[in-house]
């Protein structure tokens, strides 16, 4: 069995859906964890939502590539070329603000920050490139 | 630089034959922590008292927002005077009082709020200084770091603007020195008060001050920013401060400011002889604020100590690990390309846990975040962009979170 998942598609919403049945076809024979299953799902849909949705000025087609690794922990690697985004610096939720004005962070980035994991994000040339690791 | 809240002009103060002061000049401007250092028996505790008013000087003047405190009315002095708050190198606590009541001290004197209201604002501070249950005993039942505790619950309890802290740290192990000094800026950052600190803790207190003064001879050998101290050409200053800084950092036990430093400039110059790329690593606790709320700022420094330890055990002997700022730890990877500092970021997310940090048990529900900003040094750039560009979110950022 594989490791390793590469997936490239184009920056259109009616893609996402396939591409997170993908995912989960590759997770599934893993017998991982439900919670960490359910996060990879919850922070791929959030990013790559947020990628089509914000990432492009022009009407043109691009390439997005999802990469997800499976070892010791699950490592997932999104690459684009959409404008220059670093999610992370997105400040955290702060919990004396009210529901409403602490949504700006979205629900699978603090899903997530609350696991143990790490995250890198980085620029190269017209892309941005961010790994998330999810510590099994 | 907009008005000094106190000055000092051309101070002198002198007892039988011995000058103390003789002719301070010295500026502290509000909001900031300024400390003074120099060396023993020089008078930085004459200059303190001159500024509560406990003494006068025999000549020059010492301005409040520009007005000389003489030409002040008595009532006048005395509303300035609930201003302040003093802490005395000997803590001088009373030892007939319990600590509840030695903390309550100021209020019952100082101001006529009911019973209640005195009660929640001890138990307030008792809370915030990690105090809580030992409101009945006495200070000779009280270790020396918690005595010293209850006396910085007790100067700020009035939530005074300005803070005098006369050696707050001595006679404390360097895990609670650290944390005094975290908690002085903790402090000083959540109340905004001005902090005037005399201390011979260098360069730790360099970390939490804006502006640092050496007192030599009676007056003002140099005054400025605790960056340009360090930097400063005058042979005596710079002997002062040598003189007092450990080779060793003493919270982490890892290499001191300078000496990392001085290995960045090594590494720099072997990289501009003979092409060898090294790179540069920091690490920083993004929630300190949240350990020191909720397990106190002991917890908080055993943290920093911790995290610098864990980086040490997992270095090669020819990398280095040093204390750069309160709550910040460097490295210096020798021959090392970008690439393999963020495989040894991505090991240690891999390998930490919270019970590598917090030596008595696992905190249940308590995350640690800790930020790694890495860069390859480039030919030429000193340490302080190398840093910058390490720490920078447009860089490349990485960072990771513990249980």
């Amino acid at each position: 069995m594989a490791n390793n998942l590469s997936i490239s598609f184009q920056n259109d919403m009616q893609e996402l859906t396939h591409v997170l049945q993908v995912v989960n076809v590759f997770l599934e024979p893993r017998e991982l964890q439900s919670k960490l299953v359910y996060a990879v799902n919850l922070i791929l849909e959030e990013i790559l939502v947020n990628i089509i949705k914000y990432g492009y000025d022009d009407e043109d087609s691009h390439e997005i590539e999802v990469q997800i690794g499976v070892e010791e922990e699950v490592a997932l690697t999104v690459i684009d070329d959409g404008k220059e985004f670093n999610p992370l610096t997105v400040p955290p939720p702060d919990h004396s603000k009210s529901a409403m004005d602490r949504i700006e962070e979205g629900l699978g980035l603090q899903f997530v920050r609350h696991m143990r994991n790490a995250m890198e994000y980085r620029r190269e040339g017209d892309k941005n490139i961010l790994r998330i690791w999810i510590f099994v | 630089m907009n008005q000094a809240l106190i000055q000092f002009d051309n101070v002198y103060k002198r007892f039988g034959a011995n000058q103390v002061l003789n002719g301070v000049n010295l500026s502290i401007y509000h909001g900031e922590i300024t400390t003074i250092i120099g060396m023993s028996g020089m008078g930085k505790s004459v200059l303190l008292k001159h500024i509560i008013g406990l003494l006068k000087p025999d000549s020059g003047r010492i301005l409040y927002e520009g007005r000389p405190l003489y030409e002040m009315k008595k009532t006048d002095i005395d509303k300035l005077k609930a201003k302040f708050s003093y802490v005395f190198q000997d803590t001088a606590l009373f030892d007939s009082m319990s600590v509840y009541e030695n903390i309550a001290l100021p209020l019952k004197e100082a101001t006529s709020l009911p019973k209640g209201e005195i009660r929640t604002r001890v138990q307030d501070k008792m809370k915030l200084f990690d105090l809580e249950g030992i409101d009945q005993k006495y200070p000779s039942q009280l270790s020396g770091g918690m005595k010293k505790r209850v006396a910085l619950a007790r100067a700020l309890v009035t939530e005074p603007e300005i803070v005098l802290f006369d050696e707050p740290t001595t006679g404390l192990d360097p895990i609670r020195k650290s944390a005094v000094h975290s908690m002085i800026s903790d402090y000083q950052r959540r109340l905004g008060f001005t902090g005037v600190v005399i201390s011979h803790d260098i360069p730790d207190i360099f970390y939490i001050s804006q502006r640092v003064a050496m007192l030599d001879e009676g007056k003002i050998r140099f005054e400025g920013s605790p960056e340009e101290i360090q930097h400063v050409s005058d042979e005596i200053v710079q002997q002062f401060i040598q003189g007092l800084e450990t080779p060793h950092d003493a919270l982490t036990g890892t290499a001191s400011q300078s000496q990392g430093e001085r290995r960045f400039q090594e590494e720099m110059a072997r990289l501009q002889s003979q092409q060898i790329t090294f790179s540069v690593i920091s690490f920083a606790v993004q929630n300190l604020d949240e350990v020191n709320e909720k397990l106190g700022h002991v917890t908080g420094q055993t943290v920093v100590k911790n995290l610098a330890s864990q980086v040490k055990q997992r270095l090669e002997i020819t990398d280095t690990c040093s204390r750069y700022g309160m709550d910040k730890i460097m490295v210096v990877l020798h021959n090392a390309k970008m690439d393999k500092a963020r495989k040894f970021c991505i090991k240690l997310a891999r390998e930490l846990r919270v019970c590598d940090f917090i030596e008595a048990e696992c905190q249940p529900g308590l995350n640690l975040w800790i930020t790694a900003g890495f860069a390859e040094a480039q030919e030429g750039n000193p340490l302080k962009e190398v840093l910058a560009n390490a720490e920078s979110k447009d860089s490349t950022y990485f960072e990771f979170r513990i249980e």
